[in-house]
């Protein structure tokens, strides 16, 4: 399984993947954003450099984005633990980064 | 007993003396009367009654006319006025002339008295005989002798309430309101021995002859064999008719010589026993009453011992006054002697100080010329320091300038950096955007696959060149943030640099006005100098005559200490003296009059 075209968000030290397809504009955050930190733990301020990363019905705030337009290959989750938050982990430049479906992890807020 | 008390019903007290010599002259006359007189021509109780009616009537004429001129004495007799001074005084006044109206009056009643009832007999009948000649006679001869009486009696009550009333005024006061009897006491005893002499022996011979004549006329007119028993009961009648005329006499008499020798002799004993209380040294003046020169003799005692009174209080008061005084002398005078010493001492202080100053003033006058270098050098270095001032004021001036030349300058370098940084805003916005967009166009160069990756990559180096701007516009910031920061600490200091330089005016300004003020006061020190040069010559001069006039003061301090010396022995002498005076005057004591 590969990964055409991902959209790297950092939040903190923290990272994730989005796939590019699912992505339909990256925007300057407005105040009804969600900040992505919160699912690390960080709180819900975001640093003023931010960007909101749009789907179709679903945004996130994030520190930086980051598109990466080569084909990456995606490990996948093994079966017992799999779901359809995080779809597997792609290899960017030796680690290895979560994929999240920004639509479940809408639908998932802590 | 006080005066008021004892006054009290003191008028008819002095009357009753009149009126006893009338009752007795009134005996006197009847007892005459019945002698001489014919039974038969008038019954002797008629003429009896209108004798007494007569002299009855007089005397109560008398007794009013003399009370009606002492008003003041029945007040106070009566208890209706306070008996004070000027009442007491007027009392003493009625009461001086009281013996000589007395006599006067009963003198008037029995002559008028007696020719008034024989002017009666006579006109009533048609043949009295000798009766209203014999009635008028009688009065006429016992109305002196009754009068005299009378009025000695009264005189010797006047004199006592005179004394009585004259306790406690003064001796000028009762003098001066009772006034003196003229009657000398020589015609008085003339007098008195006149009327005692002539006139009993003129109405004894006239009784005497008219009743022999009327007996021998009785025995002639009787049988010769009656005429023997008439006779001797006649001659027996006639000598106890006589008898009873004699002692009628001899009692007038004895009373009125009482009297007289009481109006003469009680003063001069009172008189001998005052006399005898001031020799003792008791002083008590007192006006003793009496007439004629008594009157004199006490009178002038009162005011001899009034005066010696005065004189006594005197010495006292002069005698303690001399010795306070000469206490008080004596203490000042050993004060006045301790004081001199201590001049003295402060005059050899004080010369030897003088020397000390003349000796200051001349290193005074030597100070004085080192002061006039001094000062010269002063004014040099004030003229100058104010120069150097002024040049520094106009330095901090110049200063003053460039400092506002500098803040406004910084003021424009500020807002230029403010305009900068607006700019730098609008270019880091646009860089954003720029990023955003080239991050957009790689998005969209990726999710468009292999067709867009030219595009994506267009977008990736679109947005490098971004970020780029975006760091150039970080540190552009980054040094527009130092720039104001550098700007905010040269205005700061422009400011306090601002601040400085008018302090510094100002300081320069009053600098230079110290300066001017030292360099004027320099000048003043220079001509001052001069005055304390001249000064101090004079000082030296007059140092020199204080010198020689202290010593001529120490000179006589030393005089004056002898002379304190003999005025302290002197006022000793006269303390005794004093002592002396007051222990004389002491013997004698102010007794309050009794």
């Amino acid at each position: 399984m590969t990964l055409d075209g991902a959209v790297l968000c950092q939040v903190g030290p923290f990272r994730f993947a989005l796939a590019a397809h699912d992505v339909s504009s990256i925007e300057v955050p407005d105040a009804r954003g969600v900040y992505a930190g919160r699912w690390f733990g960080l709180g819900d301020a975001w640093p003023q450099t931010a960007r909101s990363v749009r789907a179709p019905g679903h945004h996130v705030v994030v520190d930086t984005v980051e598109v990466h337009g080569a084909t990456l290959p995606v490990l996948a989750m093994p079966a017992m633990v799999a779901s359809h938050l995080v779809t597997g982990f792609v290899d960017v430049q030796g680690a290895l980064v979560p994929v999240v479906s920004l639509a479940h992890a809408a639908e998932r807020r802590p | 007993m006080t005066v008021e008390a004892w006054l009290r019903g003191k008028t008819t007290w002095i009357m009753l003396g009149a009126l006893a010599a009338n009752a007795l002259g009134l005996v006197l006359v009847v007892a005459s009367l019945s002698m001489v007189l014919d039974a038969h021509a008038m019954a002797l109780e008629e003429l009896a009654l209108e004798a007494t009616a007569a002299v009855t009537v007089g005397l109560t004429a008398l007794l009013a006319w003399v009370l009606r001129h002492a008003v003041t004495l029945r007040g106070l007799a009566a208890q209706r006025t306070d008996a004070d001074e000027p009442r007491r005084l007027a009392a003493l006044a009625e009461l001086r002339p009281l013996g000589t109206r007395v006599l006067s009056g009963t003198l008037a009643v029995w002559v008028a008295a007696p020719l008034l009832v024989a002017l009666a007999w006579w006109t009533t009948s048609q043949d009295g005989g000798r009766g209203p000649l014999q009635v008028a006679l009688a009065g006429v001869l016992v109305g002196p002798l009754v009068a005299v009486c009378a009025a000695l009696l009264v005189t010797v009550r006047v004199h006592e309430v005179i004394s009585r009333l004259s306790v406690g005024l003064g001796v000028g006061a009762v003098t001066g309101a009772t006034e003196p009897v003229v009657a000398s006491t020589r015609t008085s005893i003339v007098g008195f021995t006149v009327l005692f002499v002539v006139l009993p022996s003129t109405l004894l011979i006239d009784l005497g002859v008219v009743s022999i004549d009327r007996l021998m006329d009785q025995l002639v007119d009787a049988a010769p064999a009656a005429r023997q028993v008439l006779a001797a009961s006649g001659v027996r009648w006639l000598m106890g008719q006589f008898t009873l005329v004699i002692a009628a006499l001899a009692v007038l008499a004895v009373v009125t010589a009482r009297a007289g020798t009481a109006v003469l002799a009680r003063p001069l004993n009172q008189l001998t026993l005052h006399a005898h209380r001031v020799a003792q040294g008791r002083l008590a003046p007192q006006v003793i009453a009496a007439d004629g020169e008594v009157w004199l003799v006490t009178r002038v005692f009162a005011q001899l011992e009034a005066r010696l009174t005065r004189l006594v209080r005197h010495l006292g008061r002069a005698g303690d006054a001399v010795s306070r005084a000469t206490s008080t002398l004596s203490d000042t005078s050993r004060r006045y002697e301790g004081t001199a010493a201590d001049q003295a001492a402060a005059v050899n202080q004080t010369s030897a100080t003088t020397a000390q100053l003349a000796l200051n003033a001349r290193q005074v006058a030597a100070s004085a010329a080192s002061v006039q270098d001094l000062a010269r050098q002063t004014l040099e270095a004030a003229e100058q320091g104010r120069a150097d001032a002024e040049a520094f004021q106009a330095a901090v001036e110049r200063m003053h300038l460039d400092n506002a030349a500098i803040a406004t300058a910084v003021d424009r370098l500020e807002k230029k950096v403010l305009q900068i940084g607006r700019i730098i805003e609008l270019i880091n916005t646009v860089a954003e955007r720029s990023d955003l967009l080239a991050l957009s166009a790689e998005l969209e160069g990726t999710r468009a696959g292999e067709v867009g990756r030219g595009f994506a990559l267009v977008g990736a180096e679109m947005r490098r060149l971004a970020e780029n701007v975006l760091e150039s516009t970080a540190e552009i910031d980054g040094l527009i943030g130092e720039i104001r920061e550098a700007t905010l600490r040269t205005s700061s200091a422009t400011a306090r640099g601002s601040t400085l330089t008018s302090s510094s005016t100002a300081l320069a300004e009053q600098v230079t006005r110290s300066l001017s003020a030292v360099a004027e006061l320099a000048r003043q020190t220079s001509s001052q100098r001069r005055a304390i040069s001249l000064a101090t010559q004079q000082q030296e001069s007059g140092t020199t005559q204080l010198s020689d006039a202290m010593g001529e003061i120490l000179e006589s301090t030393r005089d004056r200490l002898s002379l304190t010396h003999d005025v302290t022995a002197a006022n000793q002498h006269l303390l005794t003296l004093a002592a002396r005076l007051d222990e004389a005057v002491r013997r004698f004591r102010l007794d309050e009059p009794a």
